[in-house]
C-alpha cells in the first residue's frame, strides 16, 4: 500500500473490546495519516472512538481490549507489531501525550519538579539505550540552590526550562503536590513533561475539555506556540469544533469508529460531504448564530451490535439501497486540490462501481 | 404455573407477560449477578456451605436421628459409631442429633440479632449521615460510647444483668451489634445526601422521611449488606461465647456454644462432644465471611459495569 | 434594580435581592471559620416567560446562585420573592408543597437520576406528592410525559442505567415538566452531552418553554449555548454579578472587561472567522480570599490605581444594561 504521511500512517486499524454483554467493536478499519510538524484533529462524539484511536497509537489499549487488524506506521515501525522493549523507546520519546484529567494523571504523591525531573531521566536512559543519546540543551543557569541534589543536575535544569516554557514559574511550582495545582497549572506541567523528550508526535486528549474558556485560550495559545517552535506534530482528539477549527491544519471525523471524512481544515469546514459532518456542523452552536441549530435524529449506534454496512445509515438521511450492505471504501474525493487530501467514506461520494 | 381453563390461563399469560415485562430490568440484574457468582468460586463455596447449614436447620427434626435432649445415662461418653456417628456426651445423648437441632437455635439468634441490629443500625446511620450536624453528632456520640467497650465484654455485662437466658443472650448482641451497622449506613448516607439525584428529589418536594429511607436507604444498604453476612460469623461466635460462658442458651437446650462448654471437662478422653459442634460453628463462620466476601465482589460497582 | 413601574412588576416572576451565601470553611476544630463568598450581594429579576442566563467560568458562584433561588441551600442573606411570595419567609412545609411550581434540571444526567428506580417511579413520585392520583391517573400522565419529551411508553420500566445521556436528560426534563412547574432552573443542561444531542435538547427546551409558558433560569459557561437561549443575560466573576443586560447588550455591547475577555477566549467554530486570542491572563482567585476593590483588578487590562481600592457599583449605563465597573468599555 502507497504510503500517506512520512510521520504517522494508520490504516485499517480494528480494536475490539470482550466485555460480559458482548464484543464491543470500537474501531472498525481507522484511517488517517500525517506529515511531520502537520496538526491533525480527530473530531467526533462520545463513543465514536477517538480516544481509542489516540491509545491504540501509544499502544496503550489494555484487557479486555486489544488490536486485531490493521498497521499503525511511525516513521519506518509498524507500533501494531512492534515489542513491548522496542516501543517503549518510542513512546514518551518520540511519541508523547496529555490527557484530559491532568491530576489524574500526575502521581499524587510525589512534587512535581521530581516527577518532570524522573521522566527526563526515564526518558535519557531509554534514549541512551536506543540511540546515541541525544542531549537537551540546558539554557544558562542563573545560578539558583541545587534543591535535588542526588538528582542529575542537568535534567533538573532543563525540569525548570520546561515549566518557563509553559508559563509557570519554577522556584513556585516544583516544590507543590499535584493536588495543589489547578486545572490549568496541571495541564501546563503535563505539556512541559511531554514536550521535554521532544517528540516528534505529541498525542493530546481533550486536552481543554476540563477547563474554563478562558483557561482553555490560555492552554491553546501556549501549546500552539510551543509546537510551532519545535515543528512537533499534533495529533489533537476533540469534542469541541472551536477548538478544532482554531487549532488544527487536517481533520478527521469520526463516526462509530470509523473515521468517515479526513481533510484539510477548510475542506472539512467550508466542503463537508459526509452527511454526518455536514449534520455535525449544523448542530455546533456559535455566538451570533441566528438560524436554528440542527441536530441529528436518531441515537450513535450500540457497537456489540453495529448496523451493518455504513455505520451511519439508520440514522442518514440520504440514505440508499446499498448503504446498509456494504462498508463504503474510504475514497480520496475527485476535482479537489492535493493539498486538501479530502477523503470520503460514504456511498453518494463513490465514483462509478 | 398451573392453567385451570384456557381463558383464565391466556388472561393469567397475559398479565404474567406484562408482569415479567415490567420487570425485565430486574431480571436482568439477577442474571447478571448470577453470571457474576458463578465466576467467584469462594462466593459459591460459601453459598452452598450457607445453603446447607439453613437446609439443615429447616428439616432438622426430619434429620435428627435421636430426640437430642434424650438422656441415656447407662451409654454415656460412647464414642462415635455407626449409630451415632459423633457419638454420645454425658448424659448419653446423641450428638449428632445436638448438632443438628442446634442448627436451628443458630438460625434463630442469627435472624433476630440481625433483624434488631440492623434496623437500630440503619436508622441511627442513615438519621445521622442525612442531617449531619447536631443531630449527627449525638448519635454518633451515642455509638461512640457502645464501641468504646470490646464487643464480648459489654454483651457479657449484657446478658449478666440481664440473667443469663437465650433470649436476653440475643438482646444483648443485638445491643452492641447495630454500632457496626449505624457507622457503615452513617458513611454511606454522607456519600448518598451529596449526590445529584437526592437533590432531584428534594427539588420535587419530597419529605426528609421520604428521602431517607426511600432514596438514601436502598443506595445505603449494600455496604450494610455485605457486613451482615460477614458479621453472621461473629454474632454465632458472640453466641457461642456467651453460651459456652453459660451466660446464654442453658442446658439442655442443644447451642452449639454451650455444647462445647458442656463438652469441655471430657476434652482430653472424649474429644467428640466438643470437636464436632466446634466443627459445625467453624464451618459456618467461614461459610458466612466467604458468602460475605463474594456478595460484597458481586454488588462492587466497579466489577458490575 | 431600583424604580420598577406597575407594569413591570406584573411580568416579574422572580426577584432576587441581595442575595448572599457564605459557606464557612474551619481548617481544624479550633480555628476559626473562613469564609468562602460563593454569592455575594446578588440582585436580579427575571421577567416572565424568558430565559435568564448566567454565565461565569468554575468558582464564580452561578451553580450555588442556582441552588440559592430555589432554597435548595438556604441563601446566608438576602431574598428571593416568586410571584410576590417571598420564599425565605415559606416554612419548610409550605416550602415542599410550593416546589411544585418551580423545578431544576442539573448539569449531571448520569447522577441527577436515583439509578434504583425505574423511569415511572422517577417521573410518577413527584406526581405523588402533589396531586392525589390514582395509580392509574398517574401512569397516563407519566406516559403522556414521556412522548412529550420523546420518549416512548415502554421506557417506563427501564433503569436509567440503560439510556444514554440524551435519554436520561429527556428523562430528567420529564420528571420537572409533569408538576406542571411555572419556573425551571437549568444548570448546566448540556454540558454533559455531544453537540448533536445538545441541539436536540436545547431546541425542545425551546419548545416547551413556548408551549408551557415556562421561565428559566439558564446556569452554563457555554456563552454560545447563552446566545442561543438567553433572553437577559447575567455575568458572574467570584460571586458577585459584574455585569447585567439584554443579550444584545451583553454580546453586542459588552461593558465589562471581564465579559469581554470571556466573549472572545471562545475559540469560533469556523475556521474563517479568525480567532481575535485575546487572552485572559491568570485564573479565577480564590472566592476566600477575594482580592480588594474590583474584584477583577488583578487580571484587568484596563485597572487603575482606583480599581485596587475602590468597589465599582452595578449600575445602569442604559436602560436595563448594567455593569459593575469604574471604566465600563463602549461607554
Amino acid at each position: 500500500m502507497r504510503r500517506r504521511g512520512d510521520l504517522l500512517d494508520v490504516s485499517n486499524l480494528r480494536v475490539v473490546f470482550d466485555t460480559y454483554t458482548g464484543q464491543v467493536k470500537a474501531l472498525n478499519g481507522v484511517e488517517l495519516w500525517m506529515n511531520h510538524g502537520e496538526r491533525l484533529g480527530v473530531v467526533g462524539e462520545t463513543g465514536c472512538g477517538k480516544s481509542v484511536t489516540a491509545l491504540s497509537v501509544m499502544r496503550l489499549i489494555e484487557e479486555p481490549g486489544r488490536i486485531t487488524e490493521g498497521t499503525i506506521l511511525f516513521e519506518d515501525k509498524d507500533l501494531a507489531t512492534l515489542s513491548e522493549n522496542t516501543l517503549n523507546t518510542v513512546r514518551g520519546k518520540d511519541i508523547a501525550m496529555i490527557f484530559q484529567e491532568p491530576v489524574a494523571a500526575l502521581n499524587p504523591v510525589m512534587k512535581v519538579g521530581a516527577q518532570i525531573v524522573e521522566n527526563i531521566e526515564c526518558q535519557r536512559k531509554s534514549a541512551a539505550l536506543a540511540r546515541v543519546s541525544d542531549k537537551a540543551e540546558p539554557a544558562a543557569d542563573d545560578g539558583s540552590p541545587k534543591k535535588h541534589g542526588h538528582r542529575d543536575t542537568d535534567s533538573v535544569k532543563t525540569m525548570r526550562d520546561m515549566l518557563g516554557h509553559v508559563g509557570l514559574d519554577w522556584q513556585r511550582t516544583e516544590n507543590l503536590y499535584p493536588h495543589e495545582l489547578s486545572g490549568g497549572m496541571a495541564q501546563r506541567v503535563m505539556i512541559a513533561m511531554a514536550l521535554s523528550s521532544r517528540p516528534k508526535l505529541l498525542i493530546a486528549d481533550e486536552p481543554t475539555s476540563a477547563l474554563d474558556v478562558t483557561i482553555q485560550a490560555q492552554i491553546l495559545n501556549l501549546l500552539n506556540s510551543l509546537v510551532r517552535e519545535t515543528q512537533t506534530a499534533v495529533l489533537l482528539i476533540t469534542h469541541a469544533m472551536g477548538v478544532a477549527a482554531q487549532f488544527c491544519d487536517f481533520i478527521a471525523v469520526m463516526y462509530a469508529g470509523n473515521v468517515v471524512e479526513y481533510g484539510s481544515l477548510q475542506a472539512i469546514f467550508n466542503n463537508p460531504l459526509h452527511p454526518y459532518t455536514k449534520g455535525l456542523l449544523q448542530a455546533v452552536p456559535k455566538i451570533g448564530r441566528t438560524d436554528e441549530l440542527q441536530s441529528i435524529p436518531g441515537i450513535v449506534p450500540d457497537l456489540i451490535d453495529p448496523p451493518g454496512g455504513c455505520r451511519f445509515h439508520p440514522r442518514c438521511p440520504h440514505r440508499r439501497p446499498e448503504c446498509d450492505k456494504a462498508q463504503p471504501g474510504f475514497e480520496p474525493v475527485g476535482g479537489e486540490a492535493e493539498a486538501d487530501r479530502h477523503h470520503v467514506a460514504c456511498f453518494l461520494y463513490q465514483r462509478d462501481q | 404455573m398451573k392453567k385451570t381453563s384456557s381463558a383464565a390461563g391466556s388472561a393469567k399469560d397475559t398479565s404474567l407477560k406484562k408482569f415479567l415485562y415490567e420487570r425485565k430490568p430486574m431480571l436482568d440484574d439477577v442474571k447478571h449477578s448470577v453470571y457474576l457468582w458463578k465466576k467467584t468460586p469462594l462466593a459459591l463455596i460459601g453459598t452452598v456451605i450457607i445453603g446447607l447449614f439453613l437446609l439443615i436447620a429447616l428439616f432438622a427434626p426430619l434429620l435428627a436421628p435421636y430426640d437430642p435432649i434424650a438422656t441415656d445415662l447407662s451409654r454415656k461418653l460412647e464414642a462415635p459409631s455407626a449409630a451415632h456417628p459423633f457419638g454420645l456426651d454425658q448424659f448419653g445423648r446423641d450428638v449428632l442429633s445436638r448438632v443438628i437441632m442446634g442448627s436451628r437455635i443458630e438460625v434463630q439468634i442469627i435472624f433476630i440479632i440481625s433483624i434488631i441490629s440492623i434496623t437500630i443500625g440503619l436508622i441511627v446511620g442513615i438519621v445521622a449521615g442525612y442531617f449531619g450536624g447536631v443531630v449527627d453528632e449525638i448519635l454518633m456520640r451515642i455509638t461512640d460510647i457502645f464501641l468504646a467497650f470490646p464487643r464480648l465484654v459489654l454483651a457479657m455485662a449484657f446478658a449478666a444483668a440481664l440473667r443469663p437466658t437465650l433470649a436476653n443472650a440475643i438482646v444483648a448482641i443485638s445491643l452492641v451489634e447495630w454500632t457496626v451497622y449505624a457507622r457503615l449506613a452513617r458513611a454511606e448516607a454522607i456519600k448518598v445526601r451529596s449526590q445529584p439525584y437526592i437533590e432531584a428529589i428534594k427539588a420535587v418536594g419530597a419529605s426528609d422521611f421520604k428521602i431517607m429511607f426511600f432514596h438514601v436507604l436502598p443506595m445505603s444498604i449494600s455496604p450494610v449488606i455485605v457486613q451482615l453476612t460477614m458479621r453472621m460469623g461473629t454474632i454465632i461466635l458472640t453466641a457461642a461465647s456467651l453460651g459456652f460462658l453459660g451466660l446464654g442458651a442453658q442446658p439442655p437446650l442443644p447451642e452449639w456454644g454451650a455444647i462445647v462448654s458442656d463438652g469441655r471437662s471430657y476434652l482430653m478422653n472424649n474429644w467428640w462432644i466438643t470437636a464436632f459442634p466446634g466443627m459445625a460453628i467453624a464451618i459456618t463462620v467461614l461459610g458466612f465471611n466467604l458468602l460475605g466476601d463474594g456478595i460484597r465482589d458481586i454488588l462492587d460497582p466497579r466489577i458490575r459495569r | 434594580m431600583q424604580a420598577t413601574t406597575e407594569r413591570e412588576n406584573r411580568d416579574i416572576l422572580i426577584q432576587a435581592n441581595h442575595l448572599r451565601k457564605l459557606f464557612a470553611v474551619k481548617k481544624n476544630f479550633y480555628s476559626h471559620p473562613l469564609y468562602v463568598k460563593a454569592v455575594d450581594d446578588c440582585d436580579f429579576s427575571i421577567r416572565k416567560n424568558t430565559v435568564f442566563g448566567i454565565v461565569g467560568e468554575s468558582g464564580s458562584g452561578k451553580t450555588t446562585l442556582g441552588r440559592v433561588i430555589l432554597r435548595l441551600i438556604e441563601a446566608t442573606g438576602g431574598s428571593v420573592v416568586f410571584d410576590g411570595k417571598n420564599l425565605m419567609s415559606l416554612s419548610s412545609q409550605e416550602l415542599r408543597l410550593f416546589r411544585r411550581r418551580m423545578q431544576i434540571i442539573s448539569q449531571d444526567p448520569y447522577n441527577s437520576l436515583h439509578p434504583r428506580k425505574v423511569v415511572k417511579k422517577l417521573i410518577g413520585e413527584g406526581l405523588g406528592i402533589h396531586f392525589r392520583l390514582s395509580s392509574q391517573e398517574i401512569d397516563e400522565r407519566v406516559k403522556n410525559i414521556l412522548t412529550l419529551v420523546g420518549l416512548r411508553e415502554e421506557h417506563m420500566y427501564r433503569y436509567p442505567h440503560e439510556f444514554s445521556g440524551g435519554q436520561r436528560q429527556r428523562i430528567a426534563i420529564a420528571r420537572a415538566l409533569v408538576l406542571k412547574p411555572e419556573f425551571i432552573v437549568l444548570d448546566e443542561p448540556t454540558s454533559a452531552l455531544d453537540v448533536s444531542v445538545q441541539a436536540i435538547i436545547l431546541k425542545m427546551l425551546k419548545e416547551l418553554k413556548r408551549d408551557f409558558a415556562l421561565t428559566y433560569m439558564l446556569i452554563t459557561h457555554d456563552l454560545a449555548v447563552i446566545d442561543y437561549m438567553a433572553d437577559d443575560v447575567a455575568v458572574m466573576y467570584l460571586g458577585q454579578i459584574v455585569e447585567l443586560g439584554s443579550k444584545n447588550d451583553i454580546f453586542l455591547r459588552t461593558a465589562h472587561p471581564y465579559a469581554c475577555l470571556l466573549i472572545d477566549s471562545v475559540p469560533p467554530p469556523t475556521p474563517s472567522e479568525h480567532w481575535s486570542g485575546k487572552i485572559l491572563n491568570g485564573e479565577i482567585p480564590s472566592p476566600i480570599h477575594v482580592p480588594s476593590g474590583c474584584r477583577f483588578h488583578p487580571r484587568c487590562p484596563q485597572a487603575r490605581e482606583i480599581c485596587k481600592t475602590k468597589e465599582p457599583v452595578l449600575s445602569e449605563l442604559q436602560p436595563g444594561h448594567f455593569a459593575k465597573c469604574h471604566f465600563p468599555l463602549n461607554a
